[in-house]
């Protein structure tokens, strides 16, 4: 690259009209855009779109003379990007410093910092320091700056001053940071080359001291959290509520930290061993977003294994939507999110004549979107490395859902077929009600109360599945979520006012027999023997009622 | 305090600014809306889930130099808080100018505008005399009605308060304007040193107010015409993305205040040189803070 190249931040305002699979489309087109300047001795370093104003930015690294012709072809590419997009180039500027700090070490930071404002006092005591904790803080902090980012140059004090004031919770001054680096100059434990400072054999120690009180101190943390382990009540209480991004506040939960990590694939003994750490780390935090949750347990699986690909594995699990796409049938491009997934499911649900419950397709689209995520976590580390991301087949995905379908709707598959007729619903249902019918006569001829329950569970599956295939609802696999459905339906269906009253008393006492425990002490046998016959005389004439 | 100190080193000065959350009752304008921006900006507002950029304010005073019709349409919205830059008014790095006001429109004879004006001057009871612009020792710093295209110039004497003088000059020359078909449009003042654009056919050249009259003002709740100050703030934080769920919270200030430090951990900090245009071309230093789309720094 030439002498004169710098970094140069080029600003756009875009207009699209449909917005929703904009951000993707640029994604891929920025992709290109970066393989096209090359040409110009320059490379794209950033970029960021701000959907709600449409401002887009790019940072290149390019040389001074190609600065117009770079933003000319931004500006064409973009426009090309599909009819109706409006792009302005608003102008273009010198950076005149970029302050990216890592992830990880602003994580470190973060976590040194806070634990110092809980234990400073201590630290005080123990190496006998003569000023006050606040000092200790800033002192300390400023040292563990220097020995993160191996010294501080002028480039550097951007950092000081940008920065690192993120983390400071006090109202910490420049000057007052400018007079603690003297200070630390002045006890030797900073030495000033050139313009760059550095740390010295006495400020090591002074660092290392305090490193190892912490270590001491997140361990103990651990343990406390290890023995009270299942007690996740007390965990969750005793950590911060968490704002996300969009400034919704939720409770931190350790099950889900749990659920997500045994969901993504990472080995049980691992997770079991990290929860501990994660929420010892972050029971220092004062205040949590959602991020550094995430930041946590990656800094913690990190931890446990250095080759990162846990880390990536998790890392591809929370963002997915980073990384999967998916086109639905208008070609447009959505990001692999449960919404998205309900919304393709809803659209395929629609050619079937059956009703399906809204909870039933709530269920579906998580099972289908973490099959997804499952599916593909086994390249989550080369996403990390090569920032791809893929659009999955659609072919793939149908197959999945139309499997999902099928697993979760055992009447699916017969009743989606092009050929379908009322007819074989008819027919299904008379056969449904034929089985439960015989079903329900044989009931009285078992004894034991298991067996009973068993029985009775089978033929009022039966029976329900054809009221629900009655009302055109389409039948899923839970017992229980169809009785709650077939519940639900009885209170709004218009039927014959004895036909509904049984239909609902029935429901209510197969929900309760599917829930009887035939081992607990408490349980009276026999009358519950006699429950399960009453209820299914009262299924055999419903089934008799329903034929007719 | 719990806002976030910035420092930002540019030509060899440092210039220092804090980045936080406030409550919006606790502020004090010094100018009033357009009525018509402020509509449309609520309107955008209520779409809006983030507030993109703080409002620069007096941390002393707690005067709003910038950022007047947000500060507006969120207490029209009743959101609880605000997100701020706050700013030292009274250091040198920040410049005060004002915004004059111009006829522009269809050609008609300068010597009916300057006749006009004569009538509408008395009318109004203003203290005046009449004279050519050249005889004016520093144009910018004279109140005055000034025709260019004929040399003409009303020196206006009122001896009033800042704030009222320069509503009654805004209100006599835009009646006046108006009443000729012309339109009222507004330049800043430096633009009286260059050359005078030809459609402009008189210009009002409103009193000169210092950060006290601004201060004074603001502080006995006397508001200034809309634009009617200029401020140039040396820097200027951007794209800080204050998300309006947490400026709607009910939580104390240093609560809200905790929170979004926690939010603006994860971003990234870009120094961008005077130059770059937006929504408005910026001669100041901006801080960008940035989410990054790509994972590239590690």
């Amino acid at each position: 690259m030439n002498n004169d190249t710098r970094d140069y931040i080029f600003f756009f305002k875009i207009k699209v009209y449909d917005i929703h699979d904009f951000p993707i489309k640029l994604a891929k087109r920025i992709d290109r855009i970066g393989s096209n300047i090359k040409r110009y001795n320059a490379e794209i370093l950033d970029w960021t779109f701000d959907d709600e104003l449409g401002y887009l930015f790019i940072i290149v690294k390019c040389p001074s003379n190609a600065v117009e012709n770079i933003g000319a072809l931004i500006g064409r590419s973009i426009q090309r990007i599909r009819e109706g997009v409006n792009i302005e180039r608003k102008g273009s500027a010198v950076i005149s410093r970029k302050i990216f700090a890592s992830r990880s070490k602003r994580f470190l930071f973060l976590i040194f910092y806070e634990a110092l404002g809980i234990y400073g006092d201590e630290i005080k005591e123990k190496m006998n320091l003569g000023y006050s904790t606040e000092k200790l803080r800033l002192s300390s902090s400023l040292l563990y700056i220097c020995y993160l980012e191996n010294g501080i140059d002028f480039q550097m004090r951007a950092i000081f001053d940008l920065y690192y004031p993120m983390y400071l919770s006090s109202d910490y001054s420049p000057s007052d940071v400018e007079s603690c680096l003297s200070f630390l100059l002045k006890s030797n434990m900073l030495t000033l080359t050139g313009d760059k400072y550095t740390l010295t054999k006495d400020g090591e120690s002074f660092l290392r001291n305090i490193l190892e009180f912490l270590d001491n101190k997140f361990q103990q943390k651990e343990e406390e959290y290890r023995s009270v382990f299942t007690k996740f009540d007390r965990i969750n209480k005793s950590l911060a509520r968490i704002i996300r991004r969009d400034g919704i506040f939720e409770d931190f939960r350790v099950e889900r930290i749990i659920g997500s990590l045994i969901k993504c694939g990472i080995p049980e003994d691992v997770v079991f061993k990290l929860v501990p750490a994660v929420t010892a780390v972050l029971s220092h935090i004062d205040v949590l977003s959602r991020d550094d949750v995430v930041e946590a347990v990656r800094y913690s699986l990190e931890k446990i294994d250095r080759s990162g690909e846990y880390s990536s594995i998790f890392e591809f699990y929370v963002n997915t939507a980073k990384y999967l796409f998916f086109k639905d049938e208008d070609g447009r491009i959505h990001p692999i999110t449960i919404s998205n997934i309900r919304k393709a499911l809803s659209r395929k649900l629609k050619s079937i004549p059956m009703k399906v419950s809204e909870g039933i397709i709530d269920d579906l689209a998580a099972k289908v979107c973490y099959d997804l995520k499952l599916l593909y976590s086994t390249v989550s580390p080369m996403l990390k490395i090569k920032e791809e991301h893929i659009v999955v087949d659609k072919f793939l995905i149908n197959r999945i859902i139309e499997k999902e379908l099928e697993l979760k709707l055992p009447y699916y598959k017969r009743l989606a077929k092009k050929s379908f007729s009322c007819s074989e619903v008819k027919k299904l249902i008379d056969t449904l009600l034929s089985d439960a019918e015989e079903e329900f006569r044989k009931i009285s001829e078992i004894h034991d109360l298991e067996g009973r329950i068993r029985y009775f569970s089978r033929a009022a599956y039966k029976l329900i599945s054809a009221v629900l295939l009655r009302y055109s609802y389409m039948p899923s696999i839970s017992y229980v979520s169809n009785c709650s459905l077939l519940l639900n339906i009885l209170k709004r269906v218009p039927i014959e006012e004895a036909l509904v009253g049984k239909l609902r008393g029935f429901s209510r006492a197969a929900l309760k027999i599917i829930h009887m425990d035939p081992n607990d002490i408490e349980l009276d046998k026999s009358k519950a023997m006699k429950f399960i016959s009453d209820i299914s005389c009262l299924g055999y004439k419903l089934c008799l009622t329903l034929r007719s | 305090m719990s806002f976030i100190s910035f420092a930002l080193r540019s030509l060899n000065r440092v210039i220092n600014f804090q980045v936080g959350i406030e409550e919006v009752d606790c502020l004090k304008p010094h100018e009033e809306a357009i009525e018509d921006s402020l509509k449309r900006l609520i309107k955008t507002l209520k779409k809006c889930r983030f507030q993109k950029h703080p409002i620069i304010v007096d941390r002393d005073s707690k005067v709003i130099l910038d950022g007047m019709h947000r500060w507006y349409a969120f207490k029209q919205l009743n959101i609880k808080h605000i997100g701020v830059c706050y700013v030292k008014y009274f250091d040198e790095s920040i410049g005060l100018g004002r915004w004059l006001r111009v006829a522009k429109g269809t050609r008609i004879s300068p010597g009916k505008i300057v006749e006009v004006f004569r009538l509408n001057l008395k009318r109004k009871g203003f203290d005046f005399s009449e004279t050519r612009i050249q005889n004016i020792m520093d144009v910018k710093d004279i109140p005055s009605i000034l025709v260019p295209e004929i040399n003409v110039a009303f020196i206006i004497y009122n001896n009033e308060d800042k704030v009222s003088l320069f509503r009654k000059i805004h209100e006599m020359f835009k009646e006046t304007v108006e009443s000729i078909n012309l339109k009222m449009d507004f330049i800043p003042d430096i633009s009286l040193s260059s050359k005078i654009e030809k459609e402009i056919l008189a210009i009002a050249v409103m009193p000169k107010v210092s950060k006290s009259d601004v201060v004074h003002a603001a502080g006995r709740g006397l508001l200034f015409p809309p634009k009617s100050t200029r401020h140039e703030i040396p820097a200027r934080p951007m794209m800080v993305n204050f998300p309006i769920n947490l400026l709607k919270s009910s939580s104390t200030k240093d609560k809200v205040n905790a929170y979004l430090r926690a939010l603006m951990r994860n971003r990234n900090a870009i120094h961008i040189s005077p130059g770059l245009e937006m929504d408005r071309k910026y001669a100041e230093d901006l801080v960008l803070f940035w989410e990054s789309r790509w994972f590239t720094v590690e």
